[in-house]
């Protein structure tokens, strides 16, 4: 097998409306399947297509003046990808050209509380903005890209990873079908690329003791012990930080309501290696996580 | 004032089971507003790092770890040059990054040549491994761990002199207090940060050698950091406070943590 991956990468952080820095990132692999041969090679075209969508991300972010933005996009022979990342009071959001304007009023309407780091002392946790994307992409998506024994989730649930080389029933198991990375020097990976969770005729009920969770700050697998973090940066009772078995995450799933909703961004790490991966979810209430 | 930082690098690594050569070489140009980065198509003559020696050591490090999961694998040599404002150097790395687990244990071992034999008694004691206990009321830190946990120790520390930091300066021989003098530039494609760099701990006291011995990192270091600890016929996880040390002794091996340090055997 003798695969070729070309990039082209243009990153740029903006801070408060003014460039600070700028990063052209270019370069082709080689892969015979036991040796990858990496190195730098701009591609004339790959690189008129990212210079042409960043033109696209910078009218998109030139409003913004009060917030940090990294944008990123990175042109392939398969894909453009863009990404903008706006930070403001340590929130976070990922967001794109075609969602910044409602992802960047969320932000400002979602801004950190003061509130302290304590697990707050409801027990049940409504997952609102599509943010049991999270959820669901640390216990039930990082476990299948590790082999890991499907469990047995509600039945009203799915959860599936969609990419160009197709979908993978992530609930049953099975391990995401596309091939990823970072760079033109990284080993491509079996990632995730987009996650959806569905629920099909779940009950539904708003406890009236709850915690209504907006944003996530970030979140953690350890595939060693199965158990999963998740560190909540908006929510009702302030941010917190959850961490429970994904046995106890699946026992916990109590109902949810509506269409998968998009969650505004997931950066997901692994083997050192950033990728953006597309979230939705739809609004669910989980009972007694932990 | 412009500063304009070029480098030049071919690396061999082994990542898991496959091998990547990599040949790049780029520039960053810090106008003191913007910081701009980008490859550049400039080539010079660097040696091929050594993919034998890169593959014969990963191998070595599969064959030892196999009654255990092999979790990360990284075995690396990279030939460099460098140039910041019309000062040229070159260096040669090698590194070694290992994830070893033995369910629900994982070792975390990185080290700046290929010595095996400290993979093999990581491996060994791991091995035979128990449940957590408290950590002993006194005990020791192997070179390796304390060299981890060097930058958040509260003890005297000098930095080492070397000839070039990442701006291409001299990096000159100073107790670490206070501001650095010195810069880390471990890739062109970030702003270099302020660091201290080859730092090694200044000798005190007297390490008794019968006290339990921490003997391996089981998760990345800090002010609490959760180590493998050997007493006896004993193997336990524990988690030590690194505040304050009540010996140390400071090797000649060098180690890739933070902008650089060297071993330091400690008793805690």
């Amino acid at each position: 097998m003798n695969g070729r991956y070309a990039m082209v990468r243009r990153d740029e952080l903006w801070v408060r409306g003014v460039l600070a820095e700028s990063r052209l990132n270019a370069g082709e692999a080689i892969d015979n399947g036991r040796e990858i041969v990496a190195f730098n090679r701009i591609d004339s075209a790959l690189r008129d297509r990212c210079e042409a969508e960043m033109d696209r991300v910078r009218a998109a972010i030139a409003s913004i003046r009060d917030a940090r933005v990294r944008c990123v996009v990175r042109a392939t022979d398969d894909e453009i990808e863009s990404t903008i990342a706006i930070t403001m009071r340590g929130v976070s959001v990922v967001s794109t050209p075609e969602t910044i304007d409602s992802d960047y009023a969320l932000l400002k309407v979602c801004g950190p509380t003061s509130v302290g780091r304590l697990k707050p002392a409801r027990t049940h946790f409504v997952w609102r903005n599509g943010s049991a994307a999270v959820l669901l992409h640390e216990a039930i998506g990082h476990a299948a890209e590790h082999g890991h024994e499907p469990l047995d989730w509600p039945k009203w649930l799915r959860v599936r990873d969609e990419s160009r080389d197709g979908t993978a029933d992530l609930l049953a198991g099975e391990a995401p079908l596309g091939t990823r990375r970072e760079s033109f020097r990284d080993v491509p990976l079996r990632r995730m690329t987009r996650l959806v969770a569905a629920q099909h005729d779940a009950s539904f009920e708003l406890p009236d003791d709850r915690v209504e969770i907006h944003l996530i700050a970030g979140g953690a697998y350890e595939p060693l012990t199965e158990i999963v973090t998740i560190n909540v940066a908006v929510s009702d009772a302030g941010p917190f930080t959850i961490r429970a078995a994904r046995r106890a995450i699946a026992r916990s799933l109590a109902g949810a309501t509506g269409a998968p909703i998009r969650y505004p961004g997931v950066i997901c790490s692994r083997e050192g290696q950033e990728l953006y991966v597309g979230s939705h979810a739809p609004v669910i209430v989980t009972t007694d996580i932990a | 004032m412009t500063e304009v930082y070029r480098k030049w690098g071919r690396s061999v690594r082994r990542e898991g089971d496959r091998l990547i050569r990599v040949s790049e070489a780029g520039e960053a140009i810090d106008d003191g507003g913007v910081f701009r980065t980008r490859p550049i198509g400039e080539t010079i003559s660097l040696e091929e790092p050594e993919a034998d020696a890169v593959q014969s050591a990963a191998r070595a490090i599969e064959s030892i770890a196999k009654p255990l999961v092999l979790e990360r694998l990284f075995v690396s040599e990279a030939n460099v040059a460098h140039e910041c404002d019309g000062t040229r150097w070159r260096e040669k790395h090698r590194r070694i990054h290992l994830a070893i687990a033995r369910p629900p244990i994982r070792a975390l071992i990185d080290l700046a040549a290929f010595e095996i034999e400290l993979v093999q008694r990581i491996v060994e004691v791991l091995g035979r491994a128990g449940g957590e206990r408290d950590a002993p009321k006194q005990m020791r830190i192997a070179e390796h761990v304390g060299a981890a946990l060097l930058p958040f120790l509260s003890i005297t520390k000098i930095q080492m002199p070397a000839s070039h930091d990442g701006k291409g300066r001299a990096i000159g021989e100073r107790q670490v207090r206070g501001e650095p003098p010195n810069w880390f530039r471990p890739s062109y494609r970030w702003r270099p940060r302020r660091a201290w760099m080859n730092v090694r701990a200044s000798g005190f006291g007297e390490i008794d050698d019968s006290l339990p011995l921490a003997i391996a990192l089981l998760a990345p270091p800090g002010r609490r950091a959760r180590v493998l600890c050997v007493d006896g016929k004993r193997v336990f996880p524990t988690i030590i406070t690194t505040a304050r040390a009540a010996a140390a002794y400071p090797t000649n091996v060098w180690f890739p943590y933070a902008a650089g340090t060297f071993g330091a055997e400690l008793m805690i």
